[in-house]
Protein backbone atom coordinates (compact mmCIF):
# COMPACT_ATOMS: atom_id res chain seq x y z
CA UNK A 1 0.00 0.00 0.00
CA UNK A 2 1.49 3.31 -1.15
CA UNK A 3 -0.11 6.48 1.01
CA UNK A 4 0.08 9.67 -0.87
CA UNK A 5 -0.91 13.19 -0.07
CA UNK A 6 -1.97 15.94 -2.32
CA UNK A 7 -0.90 19.11 -2.18
CA UNK A 8 -2.54 21.24 -4.99
CA UNK A 9 -4.47 24.62 -4.41
CA UNK A 10 -7.25 24.56 -6.92
CA UNK A 11 -10.02 22.70 -5.33
CA UNK A 12 -11.10 21.08 -8.39
CA UNK A 13 -8.14 20.17 -9.52
CA UNK A 14 -6.82 18.96 -6.13
CA UNK A 15 -10.15 16.64 -5.93
CA UNK A 16 -9.79 15.71 -9.36
CA UNK A 17 -6.43 14.18 -8.63
CA UNK A 18 -7.77 12.48 -5.17
CA UNK A 19 -9.87 10.53 -7.25
CA UNK A 20 -7.49 9.70 -9.50
CA UNK A 21 -4.97 8.05 -6.88
CA UNK A 22 -8.36 7.03 -4.40
CA UNK A 23 -9.44 4.53 -7.70
CA UNK A 24 -6.39 2.52 -8.24
CA UNK A 25 -5.37 -0.49 -6.11
CA UNK A 26 -2.60 -0.22 -3.79
CA UNK A 27 -3.08 3.95 -3.26
CA UNK A 28 -4.17 5.44 0.17
CA UNK A 29 -5.10 8.93 -0.22
CA UNK A 30 -3.68 10.01 3.64
CA UNK A 31 -5.00 13.42 3.05
CA UNK A 32 -4.78 16.45 0.99
CA UNK A 33 -4.05 20.49 0.89
CA UNK A 34 -4.91 23.82 0.02
CA UNK A 35 -1.04 25.18 0.39
CA UNK A 36 2.53 24.76 1.54
CA UNK A 37 2.18 25.90 4.71
CA UNK A 38 -1.00 23.30 5.40
CA UNK A 39 0.56 20.83 3.40
CA UNK A 40 3.37 20.41 5.13
CA UNK A 41 1.74 20.13 8.46
CA UNK A 42 -0.53 17.40 6.55
CA UNK A 43 2.92 15.72 5.83
CA UNK A 44 4.34 15.95 9.07
CA UNK A 45 1.21 14.12 11.03
CA UNK A 46 0.68 11.29 8.69
CA UNK A 47 4.22 10.58 7.28
CA UNK A 48 3.04 9.68 3.55
CA UNK A 49 5.16 6.91 1.06
CA UNK A 50 5.27 9.98 -1.62
CA UNK A 51 3.53 13.95 -2.15
CA UNK A 52 1.84 14.56 -5.23
CA UNK A 53 3.04 18.49 -5.01
CA UNK A 54 1.86 21.37 -7.15
CA UNK A 55 4.48 23.95 -8.28
CA UNK A 56 2.34 27.28 -8.76
CA UNK A 57 1.12 27.92 -6.03
CA UNK A 58 0.42 31.12 -3.43
CA UNK A 59 3.17 31.49 -0.70
CA UNK A 60 5.30 28.26 -0.70
CA UNK A 61 5.59 27.38 -4.27
CA UNK A 62 6.09 23.49 -4.43
CA UNK A 63 9.43 24.01 -5.53
CA UNK A 64 11.05 25.35 -2.62
CA UNK A 65 8.18 23.26 -0.46
CA UNK A 66 10.39 19.94 -1.69
CA UNK A 67 13.60 21.16 0.67
CA UNK A 68 11.06 21.38 3.21
CA UNK A 69 9.93 18.57 3.90
CA UNK A 70 10.83 16.50 7.17
CA UNK A 71 12.81 13.22 7.08
CA UNK A 72 12.30 10.29 6.30
CA UNK A 73 11.41 12.10 2.93
CA UNK A 74 8.57 11.16 0.91
CA UNK A 75 9.00 10.79 -2.62
CA UNK A 76 8.17 13.73 -4.51
CA UNK A 77 6.32 13.57 -7.32
CA UNK A 78 5.22 17.46 -8.77
CA UNK A 79 2.17 18.47 -10.57
CA UNK A 80 3.22 21.64 -13.23
CA UNK A 81 1.77 23.15 -16.52
CA UNK A 82 5.12 23.93 -17.18
CA UNK A 83 7.37 21.12 -18.61
CA UNK A 84 9.99 23.94 -17.93
CA UNK A 85 9.93 22.91 -14.83
CA UNK A 86 11.30 19.45 -15.28
CA UNK A 87 14.64 19.95 -14.83
CA UNK A 88 14.54 21.65 -11.41
CA UNK A 89 12.14 19.42 -10.46
CA UNK A 90 14.72 16.10 -10.97
CA UNK A 91 17.75 18.30 -9.69
CA UNK A 92 15.50 18.26 -6.80
CA UNK A 93 15.45 15.12 -5.94
CA UNK A 94 11.78 14.41 -7.50
CA UNK A 95 11.28 11.16 -8.63
CA UNK A 96 8.61 12.15 -11.51
CA UNK A 97 6.60 14.87 -12.51
CA UNK A 98 3.08 15.07 -14.45
CA UNK A 99 1.77 17.95 -16.83
CA UNK A 100 -1.40 19.12 -16.73
CA UNK A 101 -4.10 18.61 -17.45
CA UNK A 102 -3.32 14.93 -15.67
CA UNK A 103 -4.24 11.55 -17.49
CA UNK A 104 -4.68 8.45 -15.76
CA UNK A 105 -1.90 6.98 -17.36
CA UNK A 106 0.52 9.82 -15.80
CA UNK A 107 -0.64 8.90 -12.29
CA UNK A 108 0.00 5.55 -13.37
CA UNK A 109 3.71 5.84 -14.46
CA UNK A 110 4.28 8.23 -11.27
CA UNK A 111 3.32 5.41 -9.03
CA UNK A 112 5.62 2.85 -10.51
CA UNK A 113 8.30 5.46 -10.86
CA UNK A 114 7.79 5.30 -6.64
CA UNK A 115 7.83 1.71 -6.01
CA UNK A 116 9.82 0.31 -8.76
CA UNK A 117 10.79 -3.11 -7.08
CA UNK A 118 6.94 -3.66 -5.30
CA UNK A 119 6.44 -6.55 -6.67
CA UNK A 120 3.09 -6.58 -5.58
CA UNK A 121 2.42 -3.21 -6.46
CA UNK A 122 3.72 -3.65 -10.02
CA UNK A 123 1.51 -6.64 -10.36
CA UNK A 124 -1.21 -4.31 -9.26
CA UNK A 125 -0.28 -2.60 -12.32
CA UNK A 126 -0.89 -4.59 -14.64
CA UNK A 127 -4.64 -4.53 -14.11
CA UNK A 128 -5.74 -2.50 -17.04
CA UNK A 129 -8.18 0.48 -16.23
CA UNK A 130 -11.24 1.20 -18.92
CA UNK A 131 -13.47 3.81 -18.26
CA UNK A 132 -17.49 3.22 -18.64
CA UNK A 133 -20.32 5.19 -17.95
CA UNK A 134 -20.84 3.61 -14.26
CA UNK A 135 -17.16 5.01 -13.55
CA UNK A 136 -13.47 3.09 -14.09
CA UNK A 137 -13.17 -0.42 -14.21
CA UNK A 138 -9.91 -2.49 -13.63
CA UNK A 139 -9.56 -5.30 -15.61
CA UNK A 140 -7.40 -8.16 -15.03
CA UNK A 141 -4.67 -9.13 -18.18
CA UNK A 142 -6.79 -12.63 -18.80
CA UNK A 143 -10.29 -10.63 -18.82
CA UNK A 144 -8.54 -8.76 -21.79
CA UNK A 145 -8.11 -10.52 -25.74
CA UNK A 146 -6.78 -7.49 -27.32
CA UNK A 147 -6.14 -4.03 -27.18
CA UNK A 148 -6.02 -2.14 -30.26
CA UNK A 149 -5.42 1.75 -31.23
CA UNK A 150 -7.50 3.39 -33.47
CA UNK A 151 -6.72 6.98 -34.09
CA UNK A 152 -4.97 7.38 -30.72
CA UNK A 153 -7.68 6.29 -29.09
CA UNK A 154 -6.68 2.84 -27.23
CA UNK A 155 -9.24 -0.01 -26.41
CA UNK A 156 -9.78 -3.07 -25.02
CA UNK A 157 -11.43 -5.76 -26.43
CA UNK A 158 -13.25 -7.92 -23.49
CA UNK A 159 -16.38 -10.23 -23.41
CA UNK A 160 -18.33 -7.07 -22.95
CA UNK A 161 -17.58 -5.10 -25.99
CA UNK A 162 -15.21 -2.51 -26.50
CA UNK A 163 -13.91 -0.47 -24.07
CA UNK A 164 -11.61 2.68 -23.88
CA UNK A 165 -8.76 2.63 -22.23
CA UNK A 166 -5.87 5.63 -21.53
CA UNK A 167 -2.56 5.70 -22.65
CA UNK A 168 -0.85 4.63 -26.13
CA UNK A 169 -0.26 1.10 -27.08
CA UNK A 170 3.53 1.21 -27.08
CA UNK A 171 3.09 2.12 -23.13
CA UNK A 172 0.76 -1.24 -22.58
CA UNK A 173 3.07 -3.41 -24.59
CA UNK A 174 5.84 -2.21 -22.34
CA UNK A 175 3.58 -3.19 -19.20
CA UNK A 176 2.07 -6.30 -20.56
CA UNK A 177 4.74 -8.18 -22.79
CA UNK A 178 5.80 -10.32 -20.11
CA UNK A 179 2.11 -11.24 -19.40
CA UNK A 180 1.31 -13.37 -22.59
CA UNK A 181 0.51 -10.51 -24.83
CA UNK A 182 2.03 -9.57 -27.81
CA UNK A 183 1.81 -7.11 -30.82
CA UNK A 184 0.45 -8.71 -33.92
CA UNK A 185 0.08 -5.30 -35.71
CA UNK A 186 1.13 -1.81 -35.83
CA UNK A 187 -2.00 -1.00 -33.83
CA UNK A 188 -2.70 -4.11 -32.00
CA UNK A 189 -1.63 -5.88 -28.68
CA UNK A 190 -3.10 -9.35 -28.65
CA UNK A 191 -3.37 -11.72 -25.87
CA UNK A 192 -1.62 -14.99 -26.99
CA UNK A 193 -4.29 -17.18 -25.35
CA UNK A 194 -7.09 -15.41 -25.91
CA UNK A 195 -6.49 -16.70 -29.75
CA UNK A 196 -8.75 -19.35 -31.06
CA UNK A 197 -7.64 -19.50 -34.32
CA UNK A 198 -5.40 -18.08 -37.42
CA UNK A 199 -7.85 -18.17 -40.41
CA UNK A 200 -6.51 -18.94 -44.16
CA UNK A 201 -6.41 -14.73 -44.36
CA UNK A 202 -3.82 -14.68 -41.76
CA UNK A 203 -6.39 -12.88 -39.61
CA UNK A 204 -6.45 -14.08 -35.80
CA UNK A 205 -10.21 -15.25 -34.59
CA UNK A 206 -10.59 -13.50 -30.78
CA UNK A 207 -13.28 -14.08 -29.02
CA UNK A 208 -14.19 -10.43 -29.36
CA UNK A 209 -13.45 -10.50 -32.87
CA UNK A 210 -10.81 -10.72 -35.76
CA UNK A 211 -7.52 -8.65 -36.21
CA UNK A 212 -5.23 -8.73 -38.76
CA UNK A 213 -1.82 -10.01 -37.94
CA UNK A 214 0.90 -7.59 -40.51
CA UNK A 215 3.45 -9.34 -42.70
CA UNK A 216 6.40 -8.15 -40.81
CA UNK A 217 5.27 -9.66 -37.47
CA UNK A 218 3.66 -13.19 -38.78
CA UNK A 219 6.74 -15.13 -38.15
CA UNK A 220 6.96 -14.02 -34.44
CA UNK A 221 3.40 -14.93 -34.23
CA UNK A 222 3.67 -18.70 -35.47
CA UNK A 223 6.64 -19.01 -33.16
CA UNK A 224 4.40 -17.76 -30.07
CA UNK A 225 1.35 -19.70 -30.75
CA UNK A 226 3.94 -22.91 -31.72
CA UNK A 227 2.75 -23.17 -35.77
CA UNK B 1 37.27 56.74 -46.48
CA UNK B 2 34.24 58.97 -46.80
CA UNK B 3 32.27 59.63 -43.92
CA UNK B 4 28.19 58.58 -44.51
CA UNK B 5 26.88 62.10 -45.04
CA UNK B 6 24.81 63.93 -42.39
CA UNK B 7 20.86 63.92 -42.27
CA UNK B 8 21.12 67.63 -43.62
CA UNK B 9 24.14 66.83 -46.28
CA UNK B 10 21.67 64.21 -47.24
CA UNK B 11 18.57 66.48 -47.77
CA UNK B 12 20.66 69.00 -49.40
CA UNK B 13 21.78 66.46 -52.25
CA UNK B 14 18.24 65.14 -53.08
CA UNK B 15 17.15 68.95 -52.83
CA UNK B 16 19.42 70.12 -55.50
CA UNK B 17 17.66 69.09 -58.81
CA UNK B 18 14.67 70.80 -57.41
CA UNK B 19 17.22 74.05 -56.59
CA UNK B 20 18.62 73.92 -60.45
CA UNK B 21 15.14 73.42 -61.86
CA UNK B 22 13.30 76.55 -59.66
CA UNK B 23 16.32 78.17 -60.52
CA UNK B 24 16.19 77.82 -64.18
CA UNK B 25 12.61 78.58 -64.94
CA UNK B 26 13.45 81.97 -62.84
CA UNK B 27 16.43 82.82 -64.60
CA UNK B 28 14.96 82.20 -67.95
CA UNK B 29 13.76 85.60 -69.77
CA UNK B 30 9.65 86.44 -69.80
CA UNK B 31 9.18 83.60 -67.21
CA UNK B 32 10.70 85.50 -63.82
CA UNK B 33 13.51 88.19 -64.85
CA UNK B 34 14.57 88.75 -61.55
CA UNK B 35 17.83 89.42 -62.21
CA UNK B 36 16.43 92.28 -64.28
CA UNK B 37 15.40 94.21 -61.41
CA UNK B 38 18.44 92.34 -59.63
CA UNK B 39 17.33 93.83 -56.20
CA UNK B 40 18.04 91.75 -53.14
CA UNK B 41 14.27 92.46 -51.74
CA UNK B 42 12.47 90.45 -54.51
CA UNK B 43 15.50 88.03 -54.51
CA UNK B 44 14.22 87.23 -51.04
CA UNK B 45 10.75 87.58 -51.15
CA UNK B 46 10.59 85.83 -55.01
CA UNK B 47 13.57 82.81 -55.10
CA UNK B 48 13.94 82.03 -51.69
CA UNK B 49 10.16 80.47 -50.89
CA UNK B 50 10.09 78.87 -54.29
CA UNK B 51 13.40 77.50 -54.29
CA UNK B 52 14.34 76.87 -50.80
CA UNK B 53 11.12 75.42 -49.24
CA UNK B 54 9.90 73.95 -51.92
CA UNK B 55 13.37 71.86 -52.16
CA UNK B 56 12.97 71.34 -48.90
CA UNK B 57 9.69 70.10 -48.96
CA UNK B 58 11.06 67.52 -51.58
CA UNK B 59 14.08 66.84 -49.48
CA UNK B 60 11.80 65.38 -46.55
CA UNK B 61 9.81 62.93 -48.77
CA UNK B 62 13.69 62.03 -50.50
CA UNK B 63 15.27 61.34 -47.12
CA UNK B 64 11.99 59.82 -45.39
CA UNK B 65 13.51 60.07 -42.37
CA UNK B 66 11.79 58.34 -39.13
CA UNK B 67 13.49 60.88 -37.20
CA UNK B 68 12.98 63.99 -39.74
CA UNK B 69 10.70 66.51 -38.01
CA UNK B 70 7.08 66.04 -39.34
CA UNK B 71 6.40 70.09 -38.59
CA UNK B 72 9.53 70.55 -40.84
CA UNK B 73 8.02 68.50 -43.76
CA UNK B 74 4.73 69.95 -43.12
CA UNK B 75 5.51 73.29 -43.30
CA UNK B 76 7.47 72.79 -46.41
CA UNK B 77 4.40 71.33 -47.95
CA UNK B 78 2.25 74.47 -46.71
CA UNK B 79 5.01 76.89 -48.26
CA UNK B 80 5.30 74.36 -51.56
CA UNK B 81 1.47 74.48 -52.01
CA UNK B 82 1.30 78.31 -51.62
CA UNK B 83 4.10 78.97 -54.09
CA UNK B 84 2.19 76.39 -56.17
CA UNK B 85 -0.86 78.81 -56.16
CA UNK B 86 1.06 81.70 -56.75
CA UNK B 87 3.15 80.20 -59.95
CA UNK B 88 0.04 79.22 -61.10
CA UNK B 89 -1.74 82.95 -60.63
CA UNK B 90 1.28 84.09 -62.67
CA UNK B 91 1.08 81.65 -65.18
CA UNK B 92 -3.02 81.54 -65.28
CA UNK B 93 -3.67 85.28 -65.22
CA UNK B 94 -0.28 87.45 -66.30
CA UNK B 95 1.08 84.38 -68.69
CA UNK B 96 4.04 85.24 -66.80
CA UNK B 97 5.46 84.61 -63.23
CA UNK B 98 7.10 88.06 -63.80
CA UNK B 99 3.07 89.41 -62.16
CA UNK B 100 3.74 87.30 -59.39
CA UNK B 101 3.67 89.68 -55.87
CA UNK B 102 7.63 90.58 -55.19
CA UNK B 103 7.23 92.63 -52.34
CA UNK B 104 7.39 92.70 -48.86
CA UNK B 105 3.74 92.75 -48.33
CA UNK B 106 2.97 89.79 -50.79
CA UNK B 107 5.77 87.48 -48.73
CA UNK B 108 4.04 88.23 -45.75
CA UNK B 109 0.26 86.83 -47.28
CA UNK B 110 2.61 84.42 -48.89
CA UNK B 111 3.95 83.17 -45.63
CA UNK B 112 0.61 83.28 -43.68
CA UNK B 113 -0.99 81.19 -46.07
CA UNK B 114 2.06 78.47 -46.09
CA UNK B 115 1.61 78.58 -42.31
CA UNK B 116 -1.98 78.18 -42.54
CA UNK B 117 -1.65 75.55 -45.01
CA UNK B 118 0.89 73.80 -42.96
CA UNK B 119 -1.19 73.22 -40.21
CA UNK B 120 -3.84 71.86 -41.95
CA UNK B 121 -1.21 69.28 -43.41
CA UNK B 122 0.52 68.78 -40.22
CA UNK B 123 -2.83 68.15 -38.36
CA UNK B 124 -4.14 65.65 -40.92
CA UNK B 125 -0.84 63.84 -40.63
CA UNK B 126 -0.97 63.99 -36.81
CA UNK B 127 -4.87 62.21 -37.01
CA UNK B 128 -3.24 59.68 -39.32
CA UNK B 129 -0.30 58.55 -37.28
CA UNK B 130 -2.28 58.66 -34.31
CA UNK B 131 -4.94 56.46 -35.42
CA UNK B 132 -2.43 54.42 -37.66
CA UNK B 133 -0.74 53.74 -34.16
CA UNK B 134 -3.85 52.93 -32.23
CA UNK B 135 -3.82 50.31 -34.46
CA UNK B 136 -0.73 49.16 -33.79
CA UNK B 137 -1.64 48.97 -30.14
CA UNK B 138 -4.78 47.71 -30.66
CA UNK B 139 -2.95 44.64 -32.20
CA UNK B 140 -0.57 44.41 -29.42
CA UNK B 141 -3.01 43.89 -26.73
CA UNK B 142 -4.95 41.47 -28.50
CA UNK B 143 -1.42 39.19 -29.48
CA UNK B 144 -0.38 39.91 -25.62
CA UNK B 145 -4.05 38.58 -24.37
CA UNK B 146 -4.11 35.55 -27.02
CA UNK B 147 -0.58 35.27 -25.29
CA UNK B 148 -1.87 34.97 -22.11
CA UNK B 149 -4.73 32.73 -22.94
CA UNK B 150 -2.08 30.28 -24.59
CA UNK B 151 0.04 30.40 -21.37
CA UNK B 152 1.09 27.06 -20.09
CA UNK B 153 -0.25 28.40 -16.67
CA UNK B 154 -3.51 29.75 -18.05
CA UNK B 155 -4.51 27.08 -21.14
CA UNK B 156 -3.46 23.61 -18.75
CA UNK B 157 -4.46 24.45 -15.64
CA UNK B 158 -8.20 25.43 -17.23
CA UNK B 159 -7.59 21.93 -19.45
CA UNK B 160 -6.74 20.35 -16.08
CA UNK B 161 -9.99 21.76 -14.45
CA UNK B 162 -12.36 20.89 -17.77
CA UNK B 163 -10.97 17.56 -17.38
CA UNK B 164 -12.51 17.37 -13.20
CA UNK B 165 -15.49 19.38 -14.35
CA UNK B 166 -16.09 16.26 -16.95
CA UNK B 167 -16.47 13.74 -13.76
CA UNK B 168 -17.45 15.90 -11.10
CA UNK B 169 -19.89 18.83 -12.52
CA UNK B 170 -20.78 17.55 -16.38
CA UNK B 171 -23.29 20.80 -16.54
CA UNK B 172 -20.40 22.70 -15.01
CA UNK B 173 -17.90 21.52 -17.70
CA UNK B 174 -20.42 22.31 -20.53
CA UNK B 175 -20.40 26.55 -19.18
CA UNK B 176 -16.58 26.50 -19.06
CA UNK B 177 -16.36 25.23 -22.56
CA UNK B 178 -18.82 28.13 -23.16
CA UNK B 179 -16.58 30.61 -21.35
CA UNK B 180 -13.45 29.59 -22.95
CA UNK B 181 -15.07 29.97 -26.89
CA UNK B 182 -16.27 33.67 -25.93
CA UNK B 183 -12.46 34.23 -24.70
CA UNK B 184 -11.03 32.73 -27.46
CA UNK B 185 -13.46 34.34 -30.34
CA UNK B 186 -12.75 37.97 -28.44
CA UNK B 187 -8.84 37.79 -29.14
CA UNK B 188 -8.71 35.75 -32.07
CA UNK B 189 -11.16 37.78 -34.22
CA UNK B 190 -8.91 41.07 -34.73
CA UNK B 191 -10.98 44.00 -33.57
CA UNK B 192 -10.67 47.11 -36.02
CA UNK B 193 -12.74 49.02 -33.81
CA UNK B 194 -10.99 51.66 -31.97
CA UNK B 195 -13.72 50.84 -29.39
CA UNK B 196 -16.28 48.95 -28.23
CA UNK B 197 -19.57 48.96 -25.76
CA UNK B 198 -18.44 48.51 -22.06
CA UNK B 199 -21.08 45.61 -22.27
CA UNK B 200 -19.27 43.47 -24.66
CA UNK B 201 -15.65 43.92 -22.57
CA UNK B 202 -18.01 43.02 -19.77
CA UNK B 203 -18.43 40.03 -21.22
CA UNK B 204 -15.78 39.00 -22.01
CA UNK B 205 -13.89 39.79 -18.59
CA UNK B 206 -16.93 38.02 -16.59
CA UNK B 207 -16.46 34.42 -18.99
CA UNK B 208 -12.46 35.19 -18.37
CA UNK B 209 -13.27 35.43 -14.24
CA UNK B 210 -15.91 32.51 -14.60
CA UNK B 211 -12.80 30.52 -15.70
CA UNK B 212 -10.84 31.78 -12.86
CA UNK B 213 -13.38 31.21 -10.18
CA UNK B 214 -13.95 27.58 -11.77
CA UNK B 215 -9.90 26.94 -10.82
CA UNK B 216 -9.55 28.83 -7.86
CA UNK B 217 -13.03 28.52 -6.04
CA UNK B 218 -13.77 30.17 -3.23
CA UNK B 219 -10.52 32.07 -2.98
CA UNK B 220 -11.67 34.22 -6.13
CA UNK B 221 -14.69 36.64 -5.51
CA UNK B 222 -15.88 38.94 -7.28
CA UNK B 223 -17.92 42.15 -7.14
CA UNK B 224 -19.04 44.37 -10.09
CA UNK B 225 -20.59 47.61 -9.52
CA UNK B 226 -21.31 49.37 -13.49
CA UNK B 227 -24.37 51.15 -13.19
CA UNK B 228 -26.49 49.53 -16.24
CA UNK B 229 -26.63 53.21 -17.93
CA UNK B 230 -23.17 53.25 -17.91
CA UNK B 231 -22.87 50.04 -20.09
CA UNK B 232 -23.47 51.99 -23.51
CA UNK B 233 -20.21 53.64 -23.11
CA UNK B 234 -17.17 53.17 -25.42
CA UNK B 235 -14.30 51.42 -23.87
CA UNK B 236 -10.93 50.09 -25.98
CA UNK B 237 -11.01 46.38 -26.42
CA UNK B 238 -9.39 44.25 -24.10
CA UNK B 239 -9.14 47.26 -21.73
CA UNK B 240 -10.88 46.34 -19.23
CA UNK B 241 -9.40 42.91 -18.95
CA UNK B 242 -5.85 44.14 -18.77
CA UNK B 243 -6.71 44.99 -15.27
CA UNK B 244 -8.90 42.77 -14.42
CA UNK B 245 -6.42 40.05 -15.44
CA UNK B 246 -3.51 41.90 -13.37
CA UNK B 247 -5.46 41.92 -10.47
CA UNK B 248 -5.94 37.63 -10.48
CA UNK B 249 -2.93 37.30 -11.25
CA UNK B 250 -0.53 39.68 -8.92
CA UNK B 251 -3.73 40.55 -6.18
CA UNK B 252 -4.51 37.24 -5.68
CA UNK B 253 -1.71 35.09 -6.52
CA UNK B 254 -0.05 35.58 -3.88
CA UNK B 255 -2.52 35.20 -1.56
CA UNK B 256 -3.55 32.02 0.06
CA UNK B 257 -6.54 32.90 1.14
CA UNK B 258 -7.45 34.79 -1.73
CA UNK B 259 -9.89 37.34 -1.80
CA UNK B 260 -12.32 39.76 -3.78
CA UNK B 261 -12.04 41.82 -6.65
CA UNK B 262 -14.22 44.40 -7.07
CA UNK B 263 -15.16 46.69 -10.52
CA UNK B 264 -16.47 49.66 -10.63
CA UNK B 265 -17.71 52.26 -13.67
CA UNK B 266 -18.27 56.25 -13.02
CA UNK B 267 -18.62 59.06 -15.05
CA UNK B 268 -16.26 62.06 -14.40
CA UNK B 269 -17.63 65.14 -16.87
CA UNK B 270 -16.82 63.59 -20.08
CA UNK B 271 -14.73 60.43 -18.93
CA UNK B 272 -15.70 57.07 -18.50
CA UNK B 273 -13.71 56.10 -15.15
CA UNK B 274 -13.28 52.28 -14.92
CA UNK B 275 -11.57 50.81 -11.38
CA UNK B 276 -10.65 47.57 -10.54
CA UNK B 277 -9.19 46.87 -7.26
CA UNK B 278 -7.71 43.37 -5.30
CA UNK B 279 -6.73 42.90 -1.70
CA UNK B 280 -3.01 41.95 -3.18
CA UNK B 281 0.26 43.56 -2.12
CA UNK B 282 0.32 45.81 -4.91
CA UNK B 283 2.30 46.83 -7.69
CA UNK B 284 6.22 46.24 -6.97
CA UNK B 285 5.68 43.42 -4.31
CA UNK B 286 5.79 40.46 -6.75
CA UNK B 287 7.67 39.99 -9.79
CA UNK B 288 6.31 38.28 -12.87
CA UNK B 289 8.42 35.42 -12.39
CA UNK B 290 5.91 33.03 -14.42
CA UNK B 291 7.22 31.51 -17.65
CA UNK B 292 5.60 32.05 -20.38
CA UNK B 293 3.61 34.97 -18.18
CA UNK B 294 5.68 38.17 -19.97
CA UNK B 295 5.91 38.82 -23.63
CA UNK B 296 6.92 41.52 -25.90
CA UNK B 297 6.60 44.61 -22.48
CA UNK B 298 3.31 44.02 -20.28
CA UNK B 299 -0.16 44.47 -20.95
CA UNK B 300 -0.67 47.25 -18.65
CA UNK B 301 2.21 49.58 -20.91
CA UNK B 302 0.52 49.02 -23.53
CA UNK B 303 -2.59 49.84 -22.03
CA UNK B 304 -1.12 52.81 -20.76
CA UNK B 305 -0.30 53.77 -24.34
CA UNK B 306 -3.81 53.26 -25.56
CA UNK B 307 -5.03 56.24 -23.31
CA UNK B 308 -4.80 59.69 -24.11
CA UNK B 309 -2.13 60.70 -21.55
CA UNK B 310 0.19 58.65 -19.81
CA UNK B 311 -1.56 59.69 -16.26
CA UNK B 312 -5.01 58.81 -17.44
CA UNK B 313 -3.67 55.12 -15.88
CA UNK B 314 -3.10 54.98 -12.14
CA UNK B 315 -2.57 52.14 -9.71
CA UNK B 316 -2.76 53.15 -6.22
CA UNK B 317 -2.97 51.77 -2.92
CA UNK B 318 -6.35 52.50 -1.02
CA UNK B 319 -7.81 50.77 2.23
CA UNK B 320 -5.07 47.85 2.39
CA UNK B 321 -6.03 47.41 -1.51
CA UNK B 322 -4.56 47.68 -4.89
CA UNK B 323 -6.51 50.29 -6.85
CA UNK B 324 -5.97 50.35 -11.06
CA UNK B 325 -8.06 53.24 -12.35
CA UNK B 326 -8.29 54.25 -16.02
CA UNK B 327 -10.28 57.20 -18.02
CA UNK B 328 -11.85 56.91 -21.23
CA UNK B 329 -13.35 60.02 -22.70
CA UNK B 330 -16.70 59.76 -24.18
CA UNK B 331 -17.70 61.22 -27.54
Amino acid sequence: MIRIVVIEDEPLARQHLVDLLAELPGVEVAGDAANGREGLALVARERPDAVFLDIEMPGIKGTELMHLLPDPRPAVVFVTAYPQHAVEAFAGGAVHYLLKPISRIGVAQALSRIRPKDESFQKEWRRIPVRRKSGTRLLGPEEVDALVADLGDCQAWTAEGRLPVDGTLAFWEERLKDQGFLRVHRNALVRLAAIRELSAEDDLVLPSGRLPVSRRRMEEVRKALGI
Amino acid sequence: MIPAPTRFQRAFFAASPWLVLVFALEALPGFGPWLERGSLTSFITGFLPGAGIAGLWLAGFAVREPGFPGWVRSFAMGVSLSEGVRIANGLLFFGSLDRAPRTWSGFAVFLALSLVAASLLHRLAFHRAESERQRGLAEEARQQSLRARLAPHFLFNTLNTLKALMAQDPARAEALVDQLGVLFRQVLVHAEAPSIPLREELAFVEAYLGIEQARLGDRLQVRIEVPEALEACEVPPLSLQVLVENAVKHGLGALERGGEIRLRAAMEGPDLLLEVSDPGPGPGAAPDSAPGAGGSGTALETLRARLAAPGDLTLARAEDRTVATFRWRQL
